[in-house]
């Protein structure tokens, strides 16, 4: 999975691609175990994320909000939104789904 | 006075590639009896007796020597769980839901109970732990929790149709004094509950996804296609009995790459079975 890292005045954005599993959520910690300011996590380049990639999301969420920052999940596509439909996480995640037009 | 003792053998003639192989059988033991250790204490879950009216079947395969997911049958209970992750750490704290939910099962609140007991070691260690849990009446009435699980299966034997039962609330660990509904689904006789865990809907192997739900393909570049919960359905439907069931799932999974742990209870209601 790539990680790239881009800084804004506001927040930290972090755009992820590939599969988001056990063997990258190492990596992501890491990158990610520095939070200064608010936090946005784009999924637009992920489609298949599990449970480990699931608890890492959960971590960063809890950290966020225990330094009293805000974190955002965008570009959630359908395979990810599924999982987190799944698990019910949709509902206590920080997840920006696009309006849906009637 | 300080003695100096005289150097063990192993310090003092190995050569250290022999001492690296030493250490590497050890290592290899070690994990060798943790995994017997882990395999002991599942199947120790899986043996009960099922509750009057009933019978079951359950297989638990991880993916590695130990995993996370676990299935737990106490009677009247069937629980089955997936905590986040692989390997020892996932299976270490299996093992602690295995334990906890021998008390568990005697409490009003399975669940919350099971909170109780988790929340801080999952918190701690970042992990959660999806689960299904089920409380099986002698009448045909199943009383169900699912706490971030895929849904679990209701197969209709007379009408050969599905219902599913999708989760209630979210995984354990992922929020303290979480709220853990439970809901009530009345079977027939000869119907089945089949709980899985994810290893089974996630299970891949390359080619377009064109039978099933393309929203699930994985990477359309890579053409990987899931086994996903329809063609679990497609497998489990016309099988008579849990036995059939999980032979169906095996037999259906050959071919396909399994990289997660995979564990698949299935239950039947047969009014009046001892």
């Amino acid at each position: 999975m790539e990680i790239e890292r881009i800084e804004k005045p506001t927040e930290t954005l972090y755009r992820l691609t590939g599969r988001f599993d056990a063997h990258e959520t190492a990596r992501f910690k890491l990158v990610t175990e520095v939070i200064s300011k608010d936090v946005c996590l784009d999924l637009y380049g992920v489609r298949f994320i599990d449970s480990a990639g699931l608890a890492a999301v959960i971590g960063l969420n809890r950290r966020c909000n225990e330094i009293g920052c805000e974190l955002r999940i965008i570009e959630v596509q359908d395979p990810v939104r599924l999982i987190f439909e799944i698990t019910q996480l949709i509902n206590v995640l920080p997840i920006e789904l696009p309006l849906r037009s009637a | 006075m300080i003695v100096t003792l005289p150097k063990t053998r192993s310090q003092n003639t190995q050569s250290p590639s022999r001492q690296a192989r030493v250490s590497q059988e050890r290592r290899a033991q070690e994990r060798q009896t943790a995994a017997t250790l882990w395999r002991s204490i599942m199947l120790e879950n899986l043996g009960n007796d099922a509750p009057k009216g009933y019978r079951w079947q359950a297989m638990s395969e991880p993916v590695n020597a130990v995993g996370g997911d676990f299935c737990i049958t106490s009677q009247p209970w069937l629980l089955l769980g997936d905590i986040s992750g692989k390997g020892v750490p996932a299976a270490v704290l299996s093992c602690m839901f295995a334990a906890a939910t021998r008390l568990a099962v005697q409490e009003d609140d399975i669940a919350a109970a099971l909170e109780r007991a988790m929340y801080a070691d999952l918190e701690r260690n970042g992990m959660f732990c999806t689960l299904f849990a089920a409380k099986l009446t002698a009448d045909g009435r199943v009383n169900y929790v699912n706490l971030g699980h895929p849904p679990a299966l209701i197969y209709r034997a007379q009408s050969q149709s599905f219902e599913r039962l999708p989760a209630t609330s979210t995984p354990l660990g992922t929020t303290r004094h979480g709220t853990h509904t439970f809901n009530e689904i009345q079977l027939q006789p000869n119907d089945q509950i089949i709980v899985y865990s994810d290893g089974v809907t996630e299970a891949f192997r390359d080619g377009p996804n064109i039978e099933t739900r393309p929203e699930l393909l994985e990477f359309s570049s890579l053409e990987i296609e899931l086994f996903s919960e329809h063609r679990l359905r497609e497998t489990v439907r016309g099988t008579c009995n849990p036995d059939e069931t999980l032979k169906a799932i095996q037999q259906a999974l050959r071919g396909w790459e399994v990289t997660d742990d995979l564990c698949v209870i299935a239950a039947q209601y047969i009014p009046g079975l001892e």
